[in-house]
């Protein structure tokens, strides 16, 4: 029922009014938000995101909208996904900041103790204020120079010239070789599964994709997670402290 | 004339100097003190000078400075000495001296103190000096530090003795001592009384003394004033004509929280002796250990004379409060913040909910800083409130008041903030919203925290999702053209050098296919009868076969020089001489009329080709300087 819904709503924002719809949702659901509803704004953005946009913006307001409803772990997924669209964005990386600390303390008050924020590895830390895109195009231009210095170097004869694009091609190259680096850890190609974030509070992990499995622990909403599998209503993860197992579809949701 | 006289005032001055020696002693002593009022947070220096001379060196008691901490002392003999006149056995002795004491004195208290004179005994007479009277106001600072100088009682049955305003309690010990200074007797509930521990030993720690036992502070809010630390600071001080040396073990303000009699507990100490090269010294001796005796305050409650309603902060204090801003969406949070300042217990202060109607208020979020300047506990309290208005309008946040007592001018007073306006704009939340929003909300403080969120977008591009260059089927086909084309160039290079390479090995070969094409060619000239062509084709194919065998030219070479070239690339002399006959035939029959006919030619060109078939064979040596 709920795809079908989908559907309909999808084909009615496909429409060439649907841009129009789209805004009206949206200004809909920031009057939700100055009303301090922030259930109903964040599922009015909601509806937006699931007709295929894919907006910093509209990701940053339901990211926020969530957060101020108490939801941290779809915040820090929304906030993710802003900072997937738009590296760099200062305001979502407080957000996310904001929503990790908030977990950690009300972890720390449960628990004893909480991890607040684990850091990335540098090579992630590194990449992070660029965007995919942005580096792929790079990788583009920097393979156009090296190989065209490479094909100069080969046909000219030149001496000044010779040592001119001798220097130039490997400092070229070097450059690419950062960029194929960078954009390999960017677009997690040389990781497992998809990253993801679990949405739910003490999400159980199941030592298989059956509810009558038995559990292996439990997720914290918020928790950094990768999505190695998927199986009927069951995806196999593993979590940010290295623990693996099955999880419910709807707790966990990729970035 | 002039000399004449020195020397006569010379005598003179020493003859009355000899008189002064043999008169009775002489004793002067002055107290004075560079100011005679002050208030509790200035000093006073005094000084006190005693001059004697003749007779002998004079006893001198200092008076106590009862009111008064010495924060520095310095005896000074700026001229002593003693000589005789006369044999020895007849000898008078003369004594001068002068010794000045100078004490930087700090009030206790405020008052009026008397120094007493200072006596000065010599020559089996007492002398004494003036009095110093010192009138101290109230200063800035009106909590005395407490008073590690003064003399403590050398009792051990009423050990402590309570004076008009402080306690001060000491079980004398000429070894080592602990002593406890308190500078109130009496105080409120919630005011700050000040408790300082001092350790008197007679030499130096040679390592930090163990608290065995902390004092037992059960009633009272406790503020460390000096930590607790390694190292420790010392004084010298004389008590009963002992020197000691003095430590602050520990000083706390003590805020009582109820009534009645407080007793601040014993502490105990261990001090070790020595230093572990003692031990082998026989002066060794074993740990000391000492107890401070324990003080009792008198505790009073408030006076519930004019005592107003809610809970009274005892000490100084003011509030103020701001708006993070003061326009809101209706609905949105905005931060009230409300800073209490001053002198007091400021962890026990608490402020009311601010009172503004129509707007929710959240649980505050508190933070102090405490300081201790002067050892006088004061800071600030901030709480924030995030304050969600409901409805739009111009709200009034009406002032947040602060019951106070003053323990020094024992009234009440209330102190409050200004009132603030906030304007909300919007549409006001419905009932049931409202009610959702509360049953959301239901979450800890932290969770109602929104100001670490937002604010949101108002305006957005409602972008989709933006076509990922790795996923674009021409992208990795763009990537691979720049590798591809250089590869290609790298192909192209190769072929081309190979092409190059197998054309230059089968030149030779090539040449010797034209020779041969050349002769048949020749041959069917000699056909025709052209016989002069037949020779001069036979002549050029040579020709071509040696420049292709030997790859360099051979026209500019005579006969001679062309067979020893030959020779030098490594041709067999035989095959050499052959060579050049064939062409040196070749010219003569070109022109002769001789060796025309049929058989002559087909024979010549049947060793023609012998010839050409061992120049294909032949193989030149490397090229080497023309002859």
């Amino acid at each position: 029922m709920r795809t079908l819904l989908l559907a309909a709503l999808f084909t009615l924002l496909s429409s060439p009014a649907s841009a129009q719809s789209l805004q009206r949702i949206f200004s809909s659901a920031n009057e939700a938000y100055f009303r301090g509803d922030f259930a109903s704004a964040a599922k009015d953005y909601e509806k937006i995101v699931q007709a295929g946009v894919r907006d910093a913006d509209v990701y940053f307001n339901l990211a926020t909208a969530y957060a101020r409803a108490g939801e941290y772990g779809k915040a820090i997924l929304f906030y993710e996904r802003g900072l997937k669209a738009k590296p760099g964005d200062e305001a979502a990386e407080a957000g996310l900041a904001a929503c990790r600390n908030l977990l950690g303390k009300r972890e720390a008050e449960k628990q004893g103790e909480a991890v607040v924020q684990t850091r990335p590895p540098l090579s992630e830390a590194l990449v992070r204020p660029f965007s995919e895109n942005l580096l792929a195009g790079l990788l583009l231009l920097f393979d156009f120079a090296f190989f065209a210095l490479l094909i100069a170097l080969r046909l000219s004869e030149r001496e000044s010239l010779r040592i001119g694009l001798g220097i130039a091609a490997p400092l070229i190259g070097f450059l690419l070789i950062l960029t194929v680096g960078g954009l390999l850890v960017k677009s997690e190609a040389l990781k497992e599964g998809r990253a993801a974030i679990v949405i739910n509070d003490e999400a159980a992990i199941r030592e298989g994709p059956d509810p009558r499995a038995q559990a292996r622990g439990k997720a914290q909403q918020g928790q950094s997670a990768r999505i190695i599998k998927g199986e009927a209503d069951y995806v196999r993860v593993r979590l940010s402290d290295g623990s693996e197992g099955w999880m419910k579809r709807s707790d966990v949701e990729a970035i | 004339m002039e000399a004449i006289r020195k020397w006569m005032l010379m005598t003179s001055a020493l003859s009355v100097l000899v008189c002064f020696g043999e008169a009775r002693a002489q004793i002067s002593v002055e107290m004075t003190a560079d100011r005679t009022r002050m208030t509790t947070d200035e000093n006073v220096v005094l000084q006190i000078e005693v001059e004697a001379s003749g007779g002998e060196e004079p006893d001198i008691e200092l008076p106590s400075f009862d009111g008064f901490e010495i924060v520095q002392q310095q005896v000074s003999r700026p001229m002593q000495f003693s000589f005789s006149f006369g044999t020895s056995r007849g000898a008078q002795r003369v004594f001068r001296s002068t010794t000045r004491y100078v004490f930087v004195l700090r009030p206790f208290r405020e008052g009026t103190f008397t120094i007493q004179p200072v006596r000065v005994a010599a020559g089996g007479k007492n002398y004494r000096s003036n009095s110093v009277t010192l009138v101290v106001g109230k200063g800035s600072n009106p909590l005395p530090q407490s008073d590690p100088t003064q003399q403590p009682r050398q009792s051990t049955d009423d050990a402590v003795q309570k004076k008009a305003d402080y306690v001060d309690a000491t079980d004398f010990d000429q070894q080592a001592f602990l002593r406890t200074v308190v500078d109130k007797a009496e105080a409120y509930v919630g005011e700050q009384v000040t408790a300082t521990i001092y350790l008197y030993v007679r030499s130096r720690l040679t390592a930090n003394p163990s608290i065995e036992t902390e004092p037992n502070t059960d009633g009272f809010w406790i503020h460390d004033l000096i930590q607790p630390s390694t190292n420790l600071t010392a004084r010298r001080q004389i008590v009963k004509g002992i020197p000691f040396t003095v430590y602050p073990l520990r000083r706390f303000a003590a805020f009582p929280l109820r009534g009645g009699a407080l007793t601040i507990g014993s502490m105990t100490v261990s001090i070790e002796q020595g230093s572990l090269f003692d031990f082998f010294d026989r002066r060794f001796e074993p740990n000391l250990r000492r107890a401070s005796v324990p003080v009792t305050i008198e505790v009073k409650e408030l006076p519930e004379k004019n005592r107003p309603q809610g809970e009274v902060a005892v000490g100084h204090f003011a509030v103020s409060t701001k708006l993070d801003r003061d326009q809101v969406a209706t609905g949105d949070a905005v931060k009230l913040t409300a800073t209490v300042t001053g002198t007091g217990n400021l962890r026990t202060v608490s402020l009311a909910d601010p009172k503004a109607p129509g707007v929710q208020v959240l649980r505050p979020e508190i933070r102090d800083l405490v300081e201790s300047p002067n050892d006088l506990v004061s800071g600030t309290r901030v709480y924030e409130w995030l304050l969600v208005p409901q409805s739009p309008g111009r709200i009034e946040i009406g002032t947040i008041d602060l019951p106070t007592f003053d323990p020094e001018q024992k009234r009440y007073q209330t102190v409050r903030s200004e009132p603030l306006a906030l304007t909300v704009v919007g549409r006001s939340i419905q009932a049931e919203e409202d009610k959702e929003a509360v049953v959301a909300d239901d979450t800890p403080q932290e969770e109602a925290a929104g100001n670490a969120f937002g604010p949101i977008r108002t305006s957005s591009a409602l972008s989709r999702d933006p076509a990922r260059l790795l996923d674009t089927e021409w992208y990795f086909w763009a990537l691979a053209v720049a590798p591809s084309i250089w590869l290609l160039v790298l192909a192209v290079s190769s072929i081309r050098r190979r092409l190059e390479a197998s054309s230059a090995k089968s030149a030779p070969k090539r040449a010797v296919r034209n020779a041969q094409q050349r002769l048949s060619q020749a041959m069917a000239r000699a056909a025709r009868g052209d016989i002069k062509g037949y020779y001069g084709q036979v002549a050029s194919a040579l020709t071509t076969v040696l420049e292709a065998r030997l790859a360099e030219p051979v026209g500019g070479y005579t006969l001679s020089e062309l067979r020893t070239r030959l020779i030098q690339r490594g041709m067999q002399e035989a095959l050499a001489s052959q060579v050049v006959n064939e062409l040196e035939r070749c010219d003569f029959l070109r022109f002769g009329s001789t060796g025309n006919s049929p058989e002559q030619i087909k024979t010549h060109t049947g060793r023609l080709r012998e010839l050409f078939a061992h120049l294909k064979e032949f193989t030149p040596a490397a090229t080497e300087a023309n002859p």
